[in-house]
């Protein structure tokens, strides 16, 4: 199975021909290919000069392996302390990712975009709400499933009449659940104490 | 000859034996020689000559020319195998050892309770009172003293501190038994039987958010292993709610016939040593008892409709468990790779089957801290439990598992491992099969090579490179060094 490590060459060659995209080492790369554990921001701190620069170029690069992309923005929630101003580099790298692939509908991209909703709602920044509300219709039930996750994580209780009005019309199973756990907890006293 | 005189030389043939040794099977004799010369005589009868003691029926042993031997020891004789005492006893094991430290044993009247093979939890539950291994066992000399399907292997009494006696234990699979509850910190003994390949060892809480630790374990011999150590003994890495533990490490430390003592802790969070839980796990252990290195795999299907890459990953039909078995992508490209990936590792994969797993919508995006939810629909003790779901959240991740997991046992918390279909939107088949071969290596024993926090594994032989199949990076290959080969061929998993 020698296409991995072909592809994790050309990888490293892409990324250094690519002038406007972070310089990647082979073992930043390697952190960011992680299968079966995610990268804490130590270990991506010892191996970015800049971590958060990096990772949000990484993340909008159209160069980059998906694999790496999906890795950096899940990585870039880390760099921002809950709730974070709407003008941190990390929530703006998630939002302009979110802003500019909600309308594309290939399967790529909607990898990618569930991996940045979901790094969005932990960031707890409110003014998201209309950001996110729009995706719970979104065609991918799996994009309306990580909205409403994070929607649940974002902590605004204003996203309970747009969660009950597509709970109403939602026809997956997995999307119900989703937005039933999502009232659960916006509809509790304090839901994110 | 007339026929009348041919009657008169029946009836003689009748009341006088078979003259000649040519007695058939049942007929009548006084010794193994009136009969032919493949039978023996056995309760003046002519019978088959024997290969283990059962075929010669209770009271008899079976001697090494497949002659039966009738027992001659009486109500409270020293013995050292079933066979040594008359009908209506049995072999007793005793608490006291002889000169040469082997453990003393008498005739005794047999009970009316569970006979050789029958499970039990302690000794009462036995005819002979030997309940070891969970199981009944019989004391034996020989391995034709034993049933079939059982070998004379030396056991240890974890009663009498270890010391080992001589029973009939199954010669082959696995054998899973469950240790008795241990008070918390308290010192838990684990009998090691002469053939055991491997053994995986489970400690299951009932409050998953506490964890079972071994904070040190001491070989047979005394020696106290350093479980931090390179060199260390076990792979044990403590998990809330369950944690396995799996021997031997690594084909350098041999594993020893015999009772280890293992210190067993359960703590609260964040288990750091200062917050000692009040719960008791319950501990079972599974040896593998021969060099089989068959892997069966379980797959398990969640709900692919409406997937994101159905075009390129599915070839634009519906997958379920029914489309798995015929797809080639799926066939070929997946199962193609994991038989060539395990095949280099000289494990070879045995029964496929496919399960959907449709009504679990809950599961099918599923949030890793739910991950307990779906392992436990593990049923299969045998082999690995294989989980396809759409995809893992955090994001990014392709696969989840314990390391090891808990080889033999179905339904628990950690009962297999699970892979993400969504990086097929970016990855092929191929590499999909290179993930899902690591993270079974990581439940059959094996770890990363290299972790992301560069953990190493202790295996000598083992390297550091991007080529290996325990290369942390979805990108790495699907090499393996002879020690990493050599943990996976003892797995308990394997049949």
């Amino acid at each position: 199975m020698r296409t991995g490590l072909a592809a994790l060459a050309a990888l490293a060659l892409a990324t250094t021909a690519h002038g406007d995209t972070a310089q990647l080492s082979m073992q930043a790369t390697n952190i960011l290919t992680a299968m079966d554990v995610v990268p804490t921001p130590t270990e991506l701190d010892s191996n970015f000069t800049d971590p958060l620069d990096s990772l949000a170029e990484l993340a909008q690069g159209s160069g980059i392996d998906v694999g790496v992309r999906i890795r950096a923005l899940h990585a870039l929630a880390s760099y921002c302390t809950a709730p974070c101003n709407d003008t941190d580099t990390a929530h703006e790298a998630l939002v302009g990712f979110i802003t500019a692939n909600e309308p594309n509908q290939d399967g790529t991209t909607i990898v990618m975009l569930r991996g940045a909703i979901e790094a969005l709602g932990p960031q707890r920044v409110g003014t998201d709400l209309p950001l996110l509300v729009p995706l719970l219709a979104h065609p991918s039930r799996d994009i309306r499933a990580a909205t409403a996750h994070a929607l649940r994580d974002l902590c605004n209780t204003q996203a309970i009449t747009p969660l009950r009005t597509q709970q109403a019309q939602e026809s997956s199973d997995q999307v119900k659940l989703a937005i039933s756990e999502a009232l659960r907890v916006l509809s509790q006293p304090s839901p994110c104490d | 000859m007339r026929r009348g005189s041919r009657l008169r030389f029946l009836i003689f043939l009748l009341l006088t034996g078979c003259p000649g040794g040519g007695g058939g099977v049942g007929d009548r004799c006084d010794d193994s020689g009136d009969c032919e010369t493949a039978l023996q005589c056995v309760d003046s009868a002519c019978a088959p000559l024997c290969v283990r003691a059962p075929d010669c029926g209770a009271g008899y042993a079976c001697d090494s020319s497949g002659y039966c031997a009738a027992a001659t020891k009486q109500d409270g004789d020293t013995c050292s195998s079933e066979t040594d005492c008359v009908t209506g006893l049995s072999c007793e094991l005793g608490s006291d050892t002889d000169a040469a430290g082997t453990l003393v044993s008498s005739c005794t009247p047999s009970s009316e309770a569970a006979p050789a093979g029958a499970s039990c939890s302690r000794d009462s539950d036995c005819h002979n009172k030997l309940c070891a291994l969970g199981h009944c066992l019989d004391l034996c000399n020989t391995t034709s003293d034993c049933g079939v399907g059982t070998a004379c292997v030396q056991v240890p009494r974890v009663e009498a501190n270890g010391a080992l006696f001589e029973g009939c234990l199954q010669s082959s699979g696995l054998l899973a038994w469950n240790i008795p509850d241990p008070s918390p910190a308290n010192q838990v003994s684990l009998p090691i039987p002469e053939t055991t390949q491997s053994i995986s060892v489970a400690f299951t809480l009932e409050d998953s958010t506490q964890e079972a630790e071994i904070r040190g374990i001491t070989d047979p011999m005394g020696d106290r292993v350093d479980i931090g150590s390179a060199s260390n003994t076990i792979r044990f890495i403590p998990q809330p709610g369950e944690s396995v533990l799996a021997m031997p490490s690594s084909p350098d430390t041999p594993l020893f016939t015999g009772a280890y003592l293992m210190e067993v802790l359960v703590q609260n969070a964040p288990y750091t040593g200062s917050a000692a839980g009040d719960g008791l796990p319950a501990i079972t252990a599974v040896v593998k008892l021969d060099d089989n290195v068959l892997l069966d795999l379980h797959f398990y299907f969640l709900d692919f409709d409406e997937f994101p890459c159905a075009g390129s990953a599915f070839e634009g039909a519906p997958f379920d468990a029914t489309a798995a078995q015929t797809a080639s992508f799926f066939q070929t490209d997946f199962v193609g790779s994991l038989r060539s990936v395990f095949a280099t590792g000289g494990v070879a994969l045995g029964s496929l089957d496919y399960t959907d797993l449709r009504d679990h919508p809950d599961l099918d995006g599923l949030d890793v801290s739910n991950a307990s939810e779906l392992l436990s629909l593990g049923s299969n003790a045998g082999g690995v439990n294989v989980f396809f779901v759409r995809s893992l959240s955090p994001a990014g991740l392709q696969a989840y598992g314990p390391n090891p997991g808990p080889a033999g046992l179905g339904g628990t918390a950690q009962s297999g491992v699970i892979v993400a279909l969504d990086s097929l939107c970016y990855r092929s088949w191929t590499d999909v099969a290179r993930v899902a071969a690591h993270e079974i290596a990581r439940y059959m024993g094996l770890y990363d090579n290299i972790d992301i926090d560069n953990t190493v594994d202790p295996i000598s032989d083992s390297d550091e490179s991007s080529a290996n199949l325990m290369f942390y990076s979805d990108l790495g290959g699907t090499e393996l060094s002879q020690g990493q080969k050599t943990i996976l061929r003892r797995s308990v998993v394997l049949q």
